[in-house]
């Protein structure tokens, strides 16, 4: 179906399509009015307003670089309304170091799993229901329940000291994620990485389940075993979704929150990541506006852009890192 | 007997390295299930004690109450509420309303919007198409952060703060990532029916109502089930911008930030929370697992 026509010139004519092509031209426009209207008002606006206002004084509008101040003085000072020795550079660090576990290894150790599921091993449906629980109860109730078995009180804590773990005064008290707590950003990273190793995911399941089956046939005909299938069939045919999940992940490289603000009740306790830091710095704006106060909207849209400066190159490249890998491959 | 004859067929049917494997992971498998179903097996047993015996705390991993307590369960519908900032009070009655109706708007609206302008983009050529399909890249690609100011100033403008009446114009979110579900989708689709009836006189509005959406209809049952999981359990939207409509998920926030998290209600509401996303995602798994992939297999 064709409603477009290139004139000479290029330039787009509407008189020099036909009754029937006008008819299809503009339900097309009516199918995309809606959506392109809410991106522009939603998106486009907004994220132009957003650098403005990194550049306007909070009260009176007038043009200032203030805020960026602000934010270059916290990276490496304690930051906005954070506890001491939290700078932005830490939490940075934090959520690098939560992405490379969650989607570098946690990925890695991931697909070896979700490819021993696809080979059918021995109750492989429940066990991709049960790993799927974190997804499907959402971040508010896996939390809330992970909080109560690692409080102080609770089995983790009571088994460990069983065991005869040395545990600090602070997780005896008030548990792993206790605010003084000297081991609760460790324990993140284990809470992420098991999640994120055993839980596969669904659309990578769904990925190796499109793989061809006669390449295995075939592989298995070649004397290729079980892992020399998983390493040259299943993973090559599987990659473009693989570097999709990849790329998508990639956006988050420095600012993965790893469920800081459940797991602290919005304080950040001894693990803010900068996640955490730009969802706190909008609850609090939030906050102001609800009270009435003068809402601080400068210092997080300068924070936005700065972070976004630093992280698109890092994406790109990443991005080029990953078109560069298997691109023979076609299923 | 006959279960006996299965597994040494299968075991006789492979490889001894791929027995060797599969054998210890199913053991780690079977412990991994048994480490993510702990959680809930002890909210559970929580649910059932008494709030002094949950503040005193457990000395074994399955701490059974001496006497089961049904007053968190009792209480759920009545103790189990929530305060907003401007002092709207909501029960848990309230917040399940809340859930399932912003799921429903939220989770339609934002699919509709992406499913028409994924077969704007699929099936017609017309002059902004590309720019569309690149700008839908460029979203889910490049990281864009610190947008949460000038969308709080805007809403307020629109008047939209605590007013989901309006919020729905937000929700048309065409440019997101079930668009390129429903693009690949499209793009797979064969156009002889749609031809055929086209000959036969049929407009453009009857061929996507008539013969597109029934072909979309198993995708776009698998794009709602996903879609569903993630905004069931949404808690920034009510935090952020709607603090009068506290959902379940925000509710739970809330009520373990005011409250004693060992009250048994809490417990409760956490189970009560979980069982209809539960329910709703194995029902569908097999259906989910069928039609959602990204990237380059299949649309």
């Amino acid at each position: 179906m064709r409603v477009e026509r290139k004139t000479k010139k290029g330039i787009f004519k509407f008189a020099s399509y036909s009754k029937y092509e006008r008819k299809s031209f503009l339900f097309v426009y009516l199918l995309i009015f809606l959506p392109v209207l809410q991106f522009i008002i939603f998106w486009l606006v907004v994220n132009a307003r957003s650098i403005m206002l990194a550049f306007q004084d909070n009260v009176t509008g007038a043009f200032t670089l203030q805020h960026f101040s602000e934010v270059f003085g916290d990276f490496t000072t304690t930051a906005l309304k954070m506890s001491e020795g939290n700078s932005i550079l830490m939490m940075m660090g934090r959520s690098l170091l939560l992405w490379i576990v969650v989607n570098f290894f946690g990925m890695a150790v991931g697909l070896i799993c979700t490819y021993v599921m696809y080979r059918k091993i021995w109750l492989h449906y429940a066990n991709r229901v049960i790993y799927a629980i974190p997804m499907i109860v959402g971040s508010v109730v896996w939390v809330g329940l992970l909080r109560e078995i690692f409080t102080g009180t609770g089995p983790v804590v009571w088994l460990l000291t069983k065991w005869g773990a040395k545990l600090p005064e602070s997780v005896i008290a008030g548990g792993l994620f206790a605010s003084n707590s000297p081991v609760s950003f460790l324990t993140l990273m284990i809470i992420m990485f098991i999640q994120n190793a055993v839980g596969g995911g669904v659309i990578a399941t769904s990925a190796f389940s499109k793989v061809p089956k006669e390449l295995f046939e075939a592989a298995e005909i070649d004397n290729i075993g079980f892992w020399g299938q998983f390493f040259n069939v299943a993973l090559p045919c599987a990659w473009p979704t693989i570097s999709t999940l990849l790329t998508v992940a990639m956006c988050s490289l420095l600012v993965v929150d790893g469920n800081v603000y459940l797991f602290t009740y919005g304080t950040g306790g001894n693990m803010p990541t900068m996640g955490f830091y730009i969802y706190f710095l909008s609850v609090m704006m939030s906050d102001q506006m609800s009270a009435g106060e003068i809402v601080n909207y400068g210092y997080p849209a300068a924070l936005g852009i700065v972070v976004t400066v630093i992280s698109v190159p890092l994406v790109l490249l990443g991005r080029k890192l990953l078109s560069k890998i298997w691109t023979e491959v076609r299923v | 007997m006959k279960l006996k004859t299965k597994l040494v067929n299968h075991f006789k049917n492979r490889s001894l390295s791929e027995n060797i494997t599969k054998i210890i992971f199913f053991c780690i498998f079977t412990f991994m299930c048994l480490v993510f179903l702990y959680p809930i097996i002890f909210c559970l047993i929580c649910s059932f004690r008494t709030l002094v015996e949950n503040i005193k705390g457990v000395s074994s991993l399955f701490p059974f109450p001496k006497e089961i307590n049904l007053k968190g369960w009792e209480n759920l519908f009545t103790e189990f509420v929530v305060q907003s900032y401007n002092g709207v009070i909501t029960d848990f009655a309230g917040m399940l309303v809340n859930s399932l109706w912003f799921t429903a708007a939220k989770v339609l609206l934002s699919l509709l919007a992406s499913t028409l302008l994924a077969y704007a983009c699929a099936k017609y050529r017309f002059p902004g198409r590309g720019l569309i399909y690149a700008t839908v890249i460029f979203v889910q690609t490049i990281p864009i952060f610190g947008s949460t100011a000038a969308s709080l100033k805007l809403f307020q403008a629109f008047g939209m703060i605590n007013r989901p009446w309006f919020f729905w114009v937000a929700w048309l979110t065409g440019f997101d990532m079930s668009f390129i579900i429903m693009y690949g989708a499209f793009k797979n689709m064969s156009d002889a029916y749609s031809e055929s009836a086209k000959i036969d006189g049929a407009s453009d509005l009857t061929v996507l109502l008539k013969i597109i959406f029934p072909m979309a209809v198993p995708i776009l049952l698998a794009l709602i089930v996903t879609n569903s999981l993630s905004v069931w359990n949404e808690y920034s939207t009510m935090q952020i911008y709607l603090n009068d409509y506290p959902n379940l998920a925000f509710g739970l926030y809330k009520f373990g930030l005011e409250n004693n998290t060992r009250d048994p209600s809490y417990y409760a509401a956490m189970i009560m929370t979980m069982v209809p996303i539960a329910v709703l995602y194995a029902a569908s798994q097999k259906l989910v697992l069928k039609n959602v992939s990204v990237g380059g297999l299949k649309g």
